[in-house]
């Protein structure tokens, strides 16, 4: 019997399900007749609280006693009450009728209080209650003293209690690693009906990456718990997936959220069961008491990563992941674009993936990727794929490489750290259509935009005198040839003139050496014509000799000789004056005597001798 | 008697000398039939034809300026850059003046992808490197034999010579053409030992991953893709170590370029 009013007040917010709880009172309660006579009142209460005290019975009675409320206020009461209720189901007619008397109380000192039994008379027949204890704590009472089993109900008066609402949080895991995820879940459990604020605010975390886990659900959920024996409506108020950015100890501190709670503020029945039912419509009326819960706080020890086996380029990925590449096409020409999709699977702390390094060909025009995400977040936490798309345009033709990307994440289920590569993608790029380079690439690194357009010169198409490619001329056998020939005959030219010019010497010499013998025997051939006739014959003689004399030891030829050249060239050989006048005196009587006649005889015999010592004198004169 | 017999066989020596020197092999008719097909083939369009003609004639060992210019502008038109800049290269390698080939290469160098650029190097080396390779190595060498002859001629006129101011004038003119002799076979020979021992190439892969070392794991140091010019400078094996114009040295294998 006490089960079933704690399940009517349980289920006092439940408007539909009531009805049914009712049926299934009625059924019970109509047909068995049973007379149920019994008191409703809090354990304990605090120093200056009100609080109500409620007899009910279901039956109509007369002689109500209470009982003697020592150690406490009265304020009013026994206030009678009842209500009625009447059901047709299945066409039966069936009614219940509940009395109630209320006795509001002031609590006024601390202490244990005992209150005794009150009695009723029904049906000539005496009932009475049982008595029952009730404990005045000052200040806030501790949650160990809620109600539990029979007394257990639901506050009725205007006050709440922090055994009717109060706030919690908790994490599935108190020890995890940095960067795993932990689910923190903030419940309300209450056993009022009370008006959340919207789920607006966030609890006050540091040190921590969090998701909302609930921002796509419509109502908060609910579910039915009992907690120390009190039978709560649980709201789950928030539920975050949270992972901590820092190892070493993270305290979540506490989260204060305001409520309303709707408390019946007056009740005609003291009924639980009727003044939830119609609420404060016809007989009761609602205030909403604005109440302040504050969760608990909870402290979580975080393990750093381990840094034994932590790659490289390790980024923070903590989870269970597959990893997964693909490109298209393999197979393109220049300035087509290749799509590489990278993408990441599983669960853990996917929106705090960074997008991996990868080396791209530099002939590759690239940008930054497109990160999708598909990424749902469940109950249990985030789940699902984030993926990098990255464009790429190749600009040149050839066989392009994209190396394979090495994805490191740390698995915290094995405490191990895991790596999967990415296979490496081999592109064939052919030159692309048209032969014009793209301006829009050529502008970047060549400055040929004035030419395009243009086109090459024509080709030559007269007459072609080929060679042969390997006949440079230079180096080869033919030019030592032709050089070796051309110094041969240069040499022979030298030779030949080197020849020549000693033969003219020796004939020089010779002449030189013959000059003063032929001299003489010139001379003497004059002598002889000294006594002849012809003066004429005599002096052409006398010239001849003195002529071929100078020429042969000039070494110069008669007929190049005159009077002056041959002074002059004596001279030069250093001839004094007077034996070169003395020559010339001579040389110019025989010119003057051949074709002069008269005095014959006279002179003739001292020019002749004048000749004799001329040459006798250029002979001693030349040999110096 | 015997002087003018000497002067006939220096005669004919000279001139036999002279056509062998200025020897061009005058076209076997069948050559020229082939490139008069060829140029009739790229005057239609229909360059396939026309490439394989002239490449008939060059892959029998004959070459001439116009001939490559040609080649070039064949594999220009079938958008064969690498092929073209390397016919380019090797056309402007005979006539290193002509002026269309210098604009075709041009136009092809702006159709690849990389654009190195050339570390500047001392005014007067640069002047040097000009004056070398603003005549190809026959030029060169057939200046080198014509400066022989004059400087000796030249000599010989100032040694026969009697009068003072011919023997002045032929002394400095000798002079100056054994100078020019003397830098025409220099030259030569440099353009003859650097086409052997640091040959130049174009890469004819499209793109290449420069090696730090002759090893194909080894790191790669830059990226270079088909057209560039680049220079070998050592071999080991199947592989050669290039150098760029901008300087910077790496290996790849030896089917990635063509040696110009």
């Amino acid at each position: 019997m006490i089960g079933k009013e704690k399940r009517q007040s349980s289920i006092a917010w439940f408007p539909l399900v009531i009805t049914l709880i009712v049926i299934g009172s009625w059924s019970e309660q109509a047909w068995g007749q049973e007379i149920e006579f019994q008191v409703n009142a809090p354990q304990s209460v605090v120093v200056g609280q009100q609080f109500r005290v409620v007899y009910t019975v279901n039956a109509e009675g007369s002689n109500f006693r209470g009982p003697d409320f020592k150690g406490f206020s009265l304020l009013s009461g026994p206030n009678a009450s009842s209500s009625s209720n009447i059901q047709i189901i299945n066409g039966q007619v069936s009614s219940t009728f509940t009395y109630s008397y209320t006795y509001f109380l002031l609590a006024d000192k601390e202490g244990s209080f005992q209150v005794g039994s009150a009695q009723i008379t029904i049906a000539g027949k005496e009932y009475q209650t049982r008595p029952f204890q009730v404990k005045v704590v000052q200040g806030q009472q501790p949650k160990a003293a809620a109600p539990s089993g029979q007394g257990g109900n639901q506050p009725q008066s205007g006050s709440v209690s922090s055994e009717d609402v109060f706030f919690r949080v908790s994490a599935d895991k108190a020890n995890p690693y940095q960067g795993q995820q932990v689910i923190l879940v903030y419940r309300i459990y209450t056993r009022l009906q009370i008006n959340l604020p919207g789920g607006m605010q966030q609890p006050p975390l540091q040190g921590f990456w969090m998701e909302d886990l609930l921002k796509d659900e419509k109502a908060f959920p609910q579910s039915r718990e009992t907690v120390n024996g009190q039978e709560y409506v649980v709201v789950e108020y928030k539920r975050l997936a949270v992972y901590p950015q820092r190892s070493g100890r993270i305290v979540i501190e506490p989260f204060e959220i305001q409520v309303n709670a709707r408390v019946q503020s007056r009740s005609r029945t003291g009924d639980p069961f009727f003044d939830q039912f119609f609420g404060g419509s016809f007989f009761n009326s609602f205030s909403n008491v604005p109440i302040t819960i504050k969760t608990n706080s909870l402290t979580l020890d975080v393990k750093a990563l381990p840094g034994s086996g932590r790659p490289l380029d390790f980024n923070g990925a903590v989870g269970q992941y597959t990893f997964q590449a693909e490109a298209s096409p393999v197979e393109l020409k220049t300035n087509d674009a290749i799509t590489l999709r990278y993408t990441i699977k599983g669960s853990g702390n996917l929106k705090m993936i960074d997008k991996m390094p990868i080396t791209f060909p530099s002939d590759f025009e690239t940008y930054d990727p497109k990160v999708l995400d598909n990424i749902s977040t469940s109950r249990a936490g985030m789940s699902g794929s984030r993926t990098f798309e990255y464009l790429a345009i190749p600009r040149a033709p050839g066989k392009h490489i994209v190396k394979p990307v090495i994805f490191h994440f740390f698995n915290p289920e094995t405490g191990q750290y895991q790596s999967i590569s990415s296979p490496e993608f081999s592109f064939n790029v052919e030159k692309g259509e048209g032969d014009q380079v793209q301006p829009a690439y050529s502008g970047v690194s060549q400055e040929d935009i004035k030419y395009i357009g243009s086109d090459i010169r024509f080709i030559r198409t007269g007459e072609i005198t080929l060679m042969s490619q390997s006949d440079l001329l230079y180096g080869t056998m033919r030019y030592w040839i032709m050089v070796a020939g051309m110094l041969l005959l240069f040499a022979g030219f030298l030779v030949m003139w080197r020849r020549r010019i000693r033969l003219l010497a020796d004939v020089t010499r010779q002449r030189n050496r013959k000059a003063s013998r032929l001299a003489r025997r010139r001379l003497k051939t004059s002598r002889q014509l000294l006594a002849d006739q012809d003066q004429k014959k005599f002096y052409d003689t006398l010239a001849s000799a003195l002529w071929g004399y100078v020429s042969d030891k000039l070494g110069i030829p008669r007929a190049n000789l005159s009077m002056e050249s041959a002074d002059e060239h004596l001279k030069d050989k250093g001839i004094s004056d007077e034996v070169r006048g003395n020559l010339r005196h001579v040389l110019n009587e025989c010119e003057f005597r051949r074709y002069a006649p008269g005095s014959e005889g006279d002179g003739r015999q001292s020019i002749l001798d004048m000749a004799f010592a001329v040459i006798t004198h250029l002979e001693n004169e030349l040999r110096k | 008697m015997k002087r003018k017999q000497v002067i006939w066989w220096a005669g004919i020596l000279a001139s036999l000398l002279f056509t062998a020197g200025l020897q061009a092999l005058k076209a076997n008719p069948a050559f020229q039939q082939q490139i008069q097909g060829a140029n009739t083939s790229y005057q239609n369009g229909n360059f396939e034809d026309a490439l394989e003609k002239y490449l008939s004639v060059y892959e029998a060992g004959m070459e001439a300026p116009e001939l490559l210019l040609n080649l070039g502008n064949t594999y220009f038109k079938l958008n064969d850059i690498p092929s073209a800049i390397l016919f380019y290269e090797r056309a402007l390698r005979l006539a290193p003046r002509d002026e269309d080939i210098r604009f075709n290469l041009g136009l092809a160098q702006s159709r690849i992808i990389d654009k190195i650029e050339e570390v500047p190097q001392v005014f007067f080396v640069r002047w040097w490197h000009m004056l070398r390779d603003s005549l190809s190595i026959r030029q060169w060498a057939r200046l080198s034999l014509a400066g022989l002859l004059l400087t000796l001629t030249f000599t010989a006129i100032y040694l026969i010579s009697r009068r003072l101011l011919v023997k002045q004038l032929f002394f400095w003119v000798a002079l100056i053409s054994m100078a020019v002799t003397l830098h025409a076979i220099l030259f030569a020979h440099q353009q003859k030992t650097n086409s052997i021992n640091k040959p130049e190439a174009i890469i004819f892969t499209p793109t290449i991953n420069v090696k730090s070392s002759p090893d194909i794991g080894s790191t790669d140091i830059f990226v270079i893709h088909e057209g560039t010019k680049v220079r070998i400078t050592d071999n080991i094996g199947d592989w050669l170590e290039i150098r760029i114009p901008s300087g910077s040295k790496g290996w790849i294998k030896t089917t990635d370029l063509r040696k110009i």
